[in-house]
């Protein structure tokens, strides 16, 4: 099921692609594994024309064939001075309420 | 004869009250440097396999009260640190060199110095009960799951990515306390 749902994503990434500019929107980048890790495997995935990235993550197969894979959105790059600056991160405030006090920046 | 009984039971009581002081004020925190080296055990919600982590806190409590701190989290996969000065009940946000965000105050709560710092969904708590008599500590880690989803869930030190906390179990830990600033060169 899961699968299916990958690769109708895939498809619709591609279409979607297509009927945009030369590049295409959406480019896939795959991060290789580092060798001798159990490292999970995954795909980044990048709007180049609003700077969304979403990583698609697969978990190593454990001994009960349970696998964890699903998409979760990064954040936003945006255009700044240093290579790959990300936006803020949403939800981040200036301030926070634990046990009933408040901490604020 | 009851001069002698009575400077016992002082002395009984000093010790009784010795036994019982795990905690600290602000001040008697002054100008003590604490470290902790933690490790511990996460299960994460779409992730296989128990995911080993470790850690280090390094805080300077300095004489007009501002705490620096250094934080390291480390796991098979990534790792962040950060770098502070603050004041304690106030917060801070600390951006990590891959542009991640993390805020965090410390205060002190129940005699203990605690570190709070948001998560994606809850809190995570560091408690750390210095002795500042015997110069000893204890660490205590805990997740605050969020009131209104009941979950904790925390971000991967490197990407950002969300995960769900749905255990941790503690690993072994050292803490010590020393006079002076452990980040000075000279110490």
């Amino acid at each position: 099921m899961k699968r299916a749902i990958l690769a109708g994503v895939m498809a619709l990434f591609s279409f979607a692609a297509l009927a945009d500019d030369g590049i295409g929107r959406y480019q896939a980048l795959a991060i290789p594994q580092t060798a001798g890790t159990v490292a999970a495997r995954s795909i980044l995935f990048l709007d180049t024309r609003d700077g969304h990235v979403w990583e698609w993550r697969s978990a190593p197969i454990t001994d009960n064939n349970a696998r964890g894979e699903g998409f979760t959105y990064i954040g936003r790059l945006i255009p700044g001075d240093a290579p790959t600056q990300l936006a803020p991160q949403a939800g981040i405030g200036k301030c926070f309420t634990f046990n009933g006090k408040q901490f604020c920046e | 004869m009851r001069l002698l009984l009575y400077c016992g039971a002082l002395i009984v009581a000093c010790l009784g009250l010795g036994l019982d002081a795990v905690g600290a004020t602000l001040d008697e925190l002054k100008g003590l440097s604490i470290e902790v080296n933690w490790d511990r055990s996460s299960i994460f919600g779409g992730v296989s396999r128990p995911v080993p982590q470790n850690g280090k806190i390094q805080i300077y409590v300095g004489l007009n009260g501002h705490i620096f701190e250094y934080n390291h989290l480390q796991q098979f996969d990534g790792q962040r640190s950060y770098s502070s000065i603050n004041t304690p009940d106030k917060a801070i946000s600390s951006t990590m060199p891959s542009g991640l965000v993390v805020m965090h105050a410390w205060t002190v709560e129940g005699g203990k110095l605690q570190l709070v710092a948001p998560l994606k969904e809850g809190f995570s708590v560091t408690s750390i009960a210095v002795d500042p008599v015997k110069m000893t500590c204890a660490y205590e880690y805990a997740d605050r799951p969020d009131p209104q989803t009941g979950r904790v869930v925390t971000i991967h030190p490197t990407t950002g990515a969300p995960f769900q906390v749905m255990s941790r179990t503690s690993g072994s830990y050292t803490c010590s306390v020393r006079r002076g600033n452990i980040f000075a060169s000279d110490q």
